[in-house]
């Protein structure tokens, strides 16, 4: 008993070296990625592209359901961006709000008879196609309701353009985030599949006419946390990997893909969450199963504000399906495990992604255990343990703290002193429960997918302007 | 007496006398020019034969003349004169006056006031001013106020904060009045409240798009986009073709030539 529990305590402090270790060369890329970025913005001026016909025009796809509260400042949002040609395409997922009304009505939509789609990819037939001349660049687009990636198969379908750019309908796109998007495709646009938006939580923002104005931290705890933790994610984490190619994921809030490689494989999947990640490692297959050359980008300065949830029960729901979804997706894709054959994704990404996010809570929970193991058949003793957990937090932290400098080098988003010192002071507060939660949502999303539960669960809706809160729960 | 147009109002006659001054000849010519009114209401003809006679005298220059009969009021107009030197003409009317002992005359005394070549309701104003004037030997000195609705209006709409600046302030040097806007709420409401003469915007707007601002303006004055020109970064062709079709008058791109983007605004007038 005593060697098993011996082997094991090693087995998970090597588990745990490595984990930091692969942070710390992940954080180090992704210095070096936006080392080279900022030396390339200086040569290349993406503004003059934002009026060249050089850019190809995008079609912005936003599948709403029950979205009545924020769709219109959003449409509105997506309708002033700084961009030559594009298109915005609403899909109206047979919402039982007012969604498609509030929107007939503020656009002044009527029916586009002449309009017909190509269902170059399945997805439920498209009721109605709304236009107004006077918004040329507007589509509304009914359907019946089919989940989040069947209404962006349809969008797909109407889409009239090469570049499609999938949009949450509770995000706003800064006014310049799509031509930076742009300058990074047209860095290299035979290669380039897919875009990553880097995503920012407007909680605690001000916010007027679908603009975010003033950019403060949000006053909520569970919004501040995740504040820092998509900070870590996204700059911390996605930088890195896209360096080297390895990207898995590009947030569903906002990216932007090929339209031709989205539908020679077969655009998204339904049925499931985890749609954003799953077309991204699709992709992936796709472009080395036919061995050519490819990328998947991350642009960092491309920045799309989004709501954060603010309540437990919402937070640890999103959650919860978050993992479900990251479980199906690598059992889905399991056979790329560690084969040469997908090179660094199937030899990295993947193998990262099973052993240390979806296997994660199993490690954390089982290492736990041997913890409590240890102290009851008194193998250790308190100050050794204590300095493993010290260890652990300060590497954590400094990780924590250098995605932190990396957003201060790079970005300046929060110039204030305060909200600096409050970000530092935040980070070291996420060791205190939150990444434990994080650990417990994950397991408990596993539990779900066991039972086969398939929903989406609740998801609250608050209209930019803070006054008006109300509660849909699909 | 050279000669006297007949029927025709003195205001009018002014402006287009000043009119033919500065924008017929070269930029060069454009300069100073003061004005002395004279009003007589006995013996008019002959007393404003004798006045220019002794003006071109006293000045040795010849002094163009405008006049209206029926309202036996005459205009001197003294080009290349400053305020000095028209006072000092006025004087000498004055005393020419009292020389050939006229009565129930009236005097007045202007200068060009600011850009009056753009603007004839200086003359109108002047004109309304110095007929309500009782006759009397004292001499009359009109003073412009300032007239919002005088000079021509733009409206400029860019996001861009140094691009509003620049070309506001290129603009109002060459005279007109300028309105800015941020964004396309801001836009239209200016729009509606000013009805600016002309509008210059660009299409690549915070709050409503500057395509679907010129449409809600179409909707409001059909006569609008004919005096607007689009000013803007987008290049693209389709772009182009679609404001066309709405009917703007004119697409300038940017970068921009500010020389060019003047030369189409002041076409438009």
């Amino acid at each position: 008993m005593r060697e098993i529990l011996l082997g094991y305590g090693s087995a998970i402090t090597y588990y745990v070296v490595a984990v930091t270790l692969i942070y710390f060369v992940i954080l180090f890329l992704s210095y070096r990625g936006v080392y080279a970025m900022r030396k390339g913005a200086a040569y290349s001026k993406f503004q003059s592209l934002a009026g060249s016909e050089s850019a190809p025009p995008v079609s912005l796809l936003v599948p709403a359901y029950n979205e009545e509260l924020t769709i219109i400042d959003n449409v509105k949002n997506l309708l002033t961006l700084h961009y030559h040609t594009y298109e915005v395409i609403v899909v109206n997922d047979g919402s039982n709000d007012n969604t498609l009304k509030v929107l007939i009505q503020a656009f002044g939509l009527v029916p586009k008879e002449d309009e017909t789609i190509r269902y170059s990819i399945d997805c439920t037939q498209v009721r109605t196609v709304y236009h107004n001349p006077e918004y040329p660049n507007l589509f509304v687009v009914d359907k019946p309701n089919g989940g989040k990636a069947d209404s962006l198969n349809a969008g797909i379908n109407l889409s009239h353009y090469p570049l499609i750019c999938s949009i949450d309908a509770d995000s706003l796109l800064e006014k310049d985030a799509l031509i930076r998007m742009a300058r990074v495709y047209m860095e290299n646009p035979a290669e380039t599949v897919a875009i990553g938006g880097n995503v920012r939580i407007a909680n605690g923002c001000t916010i007027r006419d679908g603009v975010v104005e003033d950019v403060r931290l949000p006053r909520k705890m569970w919004p501040m946390f995740q504040t820092l933790e998509y900070m870590k994610a996204f700059l911390g984490g996605r930088i890195g990997w896209s360096h080297i190619n390895g990207l898995i994921i590009v947030s569903g809030a906002f990216g932007m893909f090929r339209k031709d490689k989205v539908v020679e494989v077969g655009g998204y999947r339904d049925g499931y969450p985890g749609e954003d990640m799953n077309i991204i490692i699709k992709l992936h297959r796709h472009m080395l199963d036919q061995k050519l050359p490819y990328r998947v980008a991350y642009c960092p300065d491309a920045v799309c504000w989004t709501q954060a949830p603010d309540t437990y029960r919402i937070l640890s729901s999103q959650r919860k399906r978050w993992g479900r979804g990251n479980l199906k997706n690598m059992i889905e894709n399991r056979d790329m495990f560690f084969r040469p054959k997908y090179k660094v994704f199937g030899m990295l990404t993947v193998p990262y992604n099973v052993l240390f996010e979806t296997l994660n809570p199993y490690f954390k929970l089982t290492g736990l255990l041997a913890l409590i193991g240890y102290v009851a058949m008194d193998m250790t003793k308190w100050p050794v343990l204590l300095v493993f957990a010290a260890i652990n937090f300060l590497s954590g932290y400094l990780l924590a703290v250098g995605s932190l400098v990396l957003e201060q080098l790079a970005f300046q988003r929060y110039p204030r002193m305060k909200d600096m010192a409050k970000m530092i002071g935040f980070s070291a507060l996420m060791f205190l429960g939150y990444y434990q939660l994080g650990v417990l949502w994950r397991f408990q999303g596993h539990i779900e997918y066991l039972r086969k539960n398939n929903t989406w669960g609740v998801m609250t809706r608050q209209s930019w302007n803070q006054d008006a809160t109300t509660t849909t729960s699909p | 007496m050279n000669k006297l147009p007949e029927a025709a109002k003195l205001n009018e006659l002014m402006y287009q006398a000043v009119v033919e001054r500065y924008w017929a000849g070269d930029e060069a010519s454009v300069q100073d020019c003061g004005i002395v009114l004279v009003r007589c209401l006995e013996n008019f003809e002959d007393t404003i034969r004798e006045l220019i006679r002794g003006l071109e005298a006293e000045l040795h220059t010849t002094i163009e003349t405008v006049a209206e009969p029926g309202k036996r009021q005459a205009a001197f107009l003294l080009f290349g004169s400053g305020m000095g030197l028209t006072h000092y003409a006025a004087l000498h009317v004055k005393g020419a006056l009292a020389r050939l002992g006229a009565e129930d005359c009236a005097m007045m005394l202007a200068g060009m006031g600011k850009q009056a070549e753009r603007n004839p309701r200086y003359f109108e104003t002047m004109t309304d001013m110095f007929e309500q004037l009782p006759e009397s030997m004292e001499i009359v000195l009109f003073r412009e106020r300032y007239q919002p609705s005088g000079t021509q209006s733009v409206l400029l709409v860019d996001g861009d904060e140094e691009t509003r600046r620049y070309v506001r302030l290129r603009l109002s040097l060459k005279g007109y009045r300028v309105l800015d806007a941020e964004d396309g709420n801001e836009g239209l409401e200016l729009f509606r409240r000013e009805k600016p003469d002309v509008i210059v915007t660009d299409l690549n707007l915070t709050g409503m798009d500057g395509y679907h601002m010129l449409t809600r303006i179409l909707n409001e004055d059909a006569e609008a986009l004919a005096r607007t020109v689009v000013f803007t970064d987008n290049r693209v062709e389709e772009t182009m073709r679609k404001c066309y079709e709405l009917g703007v008058a004119d697409y300038v791109t940017k970068p921009f030539s500010p020389a060019e983007l003047e030369q189409r605004i002041e076409r438009l007038l």
